[in-house]
């Protein structure tokens, strides 16, 4: 016996409701202002300007309608919907076998057959018992089916709606979100102090791999001043000691040690020397922020007497006059320019600066000096680890190959009925064939043979 | 868009809504001579649509997927050829234009709107599990949109029988009641099995651009519901044995989630999936 609440449970009227109803959320997740959509600042604002519609929004889950209780209630019942729909297809299928409609709209009956009815039961029986048909009758009927694959193939797809949504849920679980930024010919390793960004770790699993990470060379290409190609070459080493070395570039990142790289940002870093009372060190420096003239930061410049002077550095790809802006193709760095700024502080009462070109230096403080030597590029990569994506990805496989075996499998259905008419009784054959009729040409061509022979039999 | 490019876009246009008054006419008076006109005009329509898409190739340097003009152009034009394949099939279901023909020509025109100059291909649509993306939702689309325009028939046999109009006023070569149920249930399969192929590969690409393979952009979660949704009209089709009336309203319901995944995110504030600036905020701040 099926239980009550299972039937209720699984009702295609339920699975209507939640449907209907995650497609209104859906809409109420446009027309409410979202957390996901809106800047921090943005969202803020709405929130001081309508308080009690924040308030009611928030607490109803809807001003993060996907990551709300409400959506995430109504996909847990829907997922037991589809559950217990399973099940009961399935206990229903062991408890009566496969149930093939026949079908009476036109045509579809083949044909009836006056004669010696019982005759023609004892043939069909025999003959579609010897032709794998499974039977069922007594001395009235006899229904033949041949199972197909496709009630399994309607097993699969109904799971694999539970198998998307298992891996659905355990995304939170596994995955990772960080930043880090890599410049030119730097190497380094997956540790918490390399990343700028960590704003999700896994609660299974470690969050950091240590693998060790080099960016070889950077390339960017230009259209029209469009960016059409910017890839970097890219090796890495894992704790396994296996290494892979590659191009990478928007939609192809780097996969090592089950975390992706992706490529998201470049912009100029400074390949300098940095001298100190005669003692040279060579430095990178990323400028991190965008100017309307190329890239810009600033930085602490050690003093030879201890302490630091603020430096203001921006690097143009091209000699800029103080009103011009960069060009269009502002990575591809032809004749750069680093503009030194040093900034007035306590110890200095006016700022300097200069423009060098490369192999050009300046002075910072008493016996501090620095000299450009070449422009690289640094890369901003978004560094995610998302496991549970592949159960996903077999959920879908499993829909697909589910919906190929559910459409292309046929079950089949040849009846043969003693039906009385007029007082005289009478053969009907029929056939069906599910999901569509498929099995229509050789069950019809079956069902004519069936009463050919019935009667060749009767005339013998 | 090239001149030549505009003119055909626009004989497309000005063929598919003469083709969808005659089908009106058709079905209203039951003539099957504007049938055929109404059919003709739309194959001539998606000729001029076709070569629209080549001059576009030809021009651009590379298959029109990109933005979201290029985009409507060709998922358009696969509505288009959707509904003459099941119009090959069976000259009746070309009544199926009322509703097919207008939904193409109301996609044009939102594209014709959004049409800019020619872009290059820009990294974040450098990827073949893009084109493997759109080009299933375009299959995808344009078999829900047939099956769509094939409930209108059905809803129109309903609506004769329940107005307790006599059946010999229906003309006899609208298809039956049977034959449109069973081509809608595999056209219903055949898009709901792309769908999920264009479910996955968006999903595969969406990681390999943003590092996650599902962020419930509001595109994304449409695209889900109507996956679900047109997963229940075969459920109800098979295991509940729903034909008819009820069955046509799920796919003329189920087909506003199309409708909401092509056009509805333009009304976000923020969407993933804005075709139209995903390449400018991509390329030139980020790649």
């Amino acid at each position: 016996m099926i239980p009550r609440a299972v039937r209720k449970l699984a009702s295609a009227r339920l699975a209507i409701v939640l449907i209907a109803t995650l497609m209104l959320l859906t809409v109420l997740n446009v027309l409410f202002p979202q957390k996901t959509y809106f800047s921090a600042a943005d969202f803020a604002r709405f929130q001081s300007d309508a308080p009690d519609l924040a308030r009611a929004l928030s607490l109803l889950g809807l001003d993060v309608v996907f990551g709300g209780w409400l959506f995430a209630v109504i996909c847990i019942i829907l997922c037991l919907n589809v559950s217990a729909c399973t099940w009961l297809r399935i206990s229903e299928r062991r408890s009566r076998g496969v149930r093939v409609p026949i079908r009476t709209e036109k045509g579809l009956l083949a044909a009836s057959w006056r004669g010696r009815a019982t005759d023609l039961l004892d043939l069909a029986s025999r003959r579609l018992t010897s032709d794998g048909w499974v039977l069922t009758g007594n001395s009235k009927w006899v229904d033949a089916t041949k199972r197909g694959a496709g009630f399994w193939g309607s097993v699969v797809l109904h799971a694999s709606i539970l198998v998307i949504a298992l891996g659905g849920a355990l995304v939170p679980l596994t995955s990772f979100a960080g930043t880090m930024v890599i410049a030119e010919g730097q190497s380094v390793i997956d540790e918490p102090a390399t990343y700028l960004t960590v704003t999700r770790e896994p609660r299974i699993g470690e969050p950091f791999t240590g693998a060790q990470l080099r960016l070889e060379s950077m390339n960017v290409e230009y259209e029209d001043g469009i960016v059409v190609g910017a890839e970097g070459q890219m090796s890495a080493l894992d704790t396994e000691g296996d290494s892979v070395s590659r191009l990478v570039r928007v939609n192809h990142p780097l996969d090592v040690a089950g975390k992706s790289y992706l490529l998201q940002n470049t912009g100029f870093a400074v390949d300098a020397d940095l001298s100190i009372d005669g003692q040279e060190q060579a430095v990178v420096l990323n400028l991190a922020d965008r100017t309307p003239r190329g890239y810009s930061d600033t930085i602490e410049a050690p003093r030879a007497g201890g302490g630091t002077t603020p430096v203001r550095l921006e690097l143009t790809p091209v000699p800029l006059g103080p009103e011009e802006i960069a060009p269009q193709r502002l990575l591809s760095a032809d004749d750069p320019r680093l503009e030194v700024q040093v900034q007035a502080d306590s110890s200095s009462s006016a700022a300097t600066g200069a423009v060098l070109k490369r192999g050009e230096s300046v002075e910072l403080s008493p016996g501090v000096t620095l000299t450009f030597r070449e422009v690289r590029y640094w890369s901003t990569f978004l560094v995610r680890s998302e496991p549970a994506r592949t159960v996903v990805y077999l959920g879908f496989a499993l829909a697909v190959v589910g919906s190929l075996v559910r459409f292309i499998s046929a079950d089949r259905r040849i009846a043969v009925r003693i039906i009385d008419e007029k007082g005289e009784p009478t053969v009907v054959v029929g056939y069906a064939s599910r999901p569509w009729g498929s099995g229509y040409t050789r069950d019809r061509a079956e069902a004519r043979q069936l009463l050919r022979l019935g009667a060749e039999g009767e005339e013998s | 868009m090239s001149t030549a490019e505009s003119v055909l876009i626009w004989s497309a246009a000005a063929l598919y809504a003469a083709a969808t008054i005659l089908a009106f006419s058709a079905l209203v008076w039951g003539r099957r001579e504007m049938l055929r006109w109404s059919i003709g005009l739309a194959v001539v329509g998606c000729v001029a649509h076709a070569v629209a898409i080549g001059v576009r190739w030809y021009s651009a340097g590379h298959f029109p997927y990109v933005e979201d003009y290029e985009n409507v152009l060709v998922g358009s034009f696969a509505m288009v050829a959707a509904y003459l394949a099941m119009t090959y099939v069976r000259r009746g279901f070309g009544v199926a234009a009322v509703v097919v023909l207008p939904t193409v020509l109301i996609t044009l025109g939102y594209g014709v709107t959004q049409a800019g100059a020619i872009q290059p291909v820009t990294p974040p649509y450098q990827s073949a599990w893009l084109v493997i993306h759109v080009t299933f939702a375009w299959i995808t689309y344009a078999a829900y949109s047939a099956v769509a325009g094939l409930a209108v028939i059905v809803l129109w046999r309903e609506r004769a029988r329940s107005k307790a109009i006599d059946a010999p006023i229906l003309p006899e070569w609208i298809p039956s009641e049977e034959e449109t149920d069973d081509v809608s249930m595999r056209l219903v399969a055949f898009g709901f099995l792309n769908n999920a192929v264009m479910i996955a590969s968006g999903s595969i690409w969406a990681y390999r651009l943003w590092g996650s393979f599902w962020r419930w952009d509001p595109v994304e979660t449409w695209s889900l519901l109507t996956w679900l949704a047109y997963g229940f009209y075969m459920h109800a089709h098979f295991t509940l044995g729903w034909r008819g009336r009820r069955l046509a309203w799920v796919a003329l319901l189920a087909l506003l989630g199309v409708l909401m995944a092509f056009w509805g995110v333009q009304l976000l504030p923020n969407s993933y999936h804005l075709f139209n600036s995903l390449g400018e905020t991509l390329s030139n701040q980020r790649f």
